[in-house]
């Protein structure tokens, strides 16, 4: 229980956690109406991200790629549209 | 890592460790509690109109947060403990995810060129979107069939959980059948991934109840409504037929099987 003191400042986060419940409860029930939103975003962020170049390959790290790709697609459903494109935000969510 | 860290120091400095380790998630929840503040300032607005009536409203989690806030704990309704739990939140639904949809990506890739694993998922997606027009919903994703049993059969190998559950020792003297002693009061655990790997310890069917379930997924699978041939209608039909007690983890591995095998009728009826 420390460690969640230390990490997050106060414990309360974990023992009143109430941001599982909404997204258990509320988040559902729109799930449905933003699939078409987290296609469109994991459309764009898997171009970006892997590239579209067919003529020059690169070695990447998959897991990183991933990692990068469904905080985006996440994010989009967590906070919307513009902070979702921000590499910064997106890393540091990530972390 | 942070507890593993604080594992191998003394209890009587832990507090100072703990918090010293700790600083580069501080440093990350400061910066992502200062880039979503003028989000915050412009959600708020929203906040005093009654939820669903005004369309430019956004229906993410944030903004069903701050509802929740609003109603429930005024006290937390603030940009600290909004940003806080939306981070804690994330724990669940990021690296999961992405170590979830990196081992298909892998077994995919690795799988034996011959049998076209990638160009039929590819013909099973195409086919699958063009039926639900171009829109992706809960049902369209469950007709995905073979693209299920990819995700299920890598599932099964590559297991999330890398250990079994914990169990105690309450007895004296138990020694194990290579002949290591296990201490009363000692925590065990094994890792389950070399069962699943091993052929005499999983659950790899037989070649006859494999004819017989092939049989039915080439006989009977073709006589259903194309509405009706979804994975879950499959195990239940299967689960009826009773070829097998554990005839449900078996479908899994005969999923992944017909996945492979090109000239069954299921892949053949779907084209």
């Amino acid at each position: 229980m420390d460690s969640f003191d230390w990490i997050t400042g106060d414990r309360k986060y974990f023992l009143d956690s109430w941001q599982g419940l909404v997204l258990k409860r509320d988040l559902n029930n729109v799930l449905e109406n933003m699939m078409v939103a987290l296609n469109e975003e994991l459309q764009l962020s898997l171009k970006t991200r892997f590239g579209t170049n067919t003529t020059h390959w690169e070695e990447m790290d998959i897991y990183e790629t991933m990692e990068m790709v469904t905080a985006q697609g996440a994010s989009r459903i967590t906070v919307g549209l513009p902070l979702c494109k921000l590499t910064h935000f997106v890393i540091c969510r990530s972390r | 890592m942070a507890g593993a860290a604080l594992g191998l120091v003394p209890s009587n400095i832990r507090s100072l460790i703990g918090a010293l380790v700790a600083l580069p998630c501080r440093f990350y929840q400061w910066r992502i509690n200062r880039a979503l503040k003028n989000y915050y300032i412009s959600s708020l607005p929203f906040l005093k109109t009654p939820p669903n009536e005004n369309p430019k409203e956004s229906r993410d989690h944030f903004q069903q947060m701050l509802r929740f806030a609003q109603k429930e704990r005024p006290k937390e309704l603030n940009i600290h403990d909004i940003g806080t739990r939306l981070l804690i939140a994330n724990f669940g639904t990021f690296h999961p995810t992405a170590i979830l949809a990196t081992n298909p990506i892998l077994k995919v890739l690795d799988s034996n060129p011959e049998y076209n694993t990638i160009s039929i998922l590819r013909s099973e997606i195409s086919k699958v979107l063009a039926e639900s027009n171009g829109v992706w919903s809960r049902t369209a994703i469950a007709k995905m069939i073979r693209c299920d049993s990819v995700l299920r059969e890598t599932l099964r190998i590559n297991a999330y959980r890398a250990r079994n559950m914990m169990r105690k020792v309450m007895v004296n003297n138990l020694k194990t059948e290579d002949g290591i002693v296990l201490p009363k009061g000692s925590d065990i655990s094994s890792s389950p991934s070399p069962f699943k790997l091993t052929a005499s310890c999983s659950m790899t069917p037989s070649s006859s109840i494999l004819s017989a379930i092939l049989a039915f997924v080439n006989q009977v699978l073709p006589t259903l409504p194309t509405s009706k041939r979804n994975p879950m209608t499959i195990k239940a039909r299967l689960r009826i037929s009773a070829l097998f007690p554990r005839v449900l983890n078996i479908c899994r591995l005969v999923m992944a099987s017909t996945l492979v095998l090109e000239d069954t009728s299921l892949i053949s009826s779907s084209r």
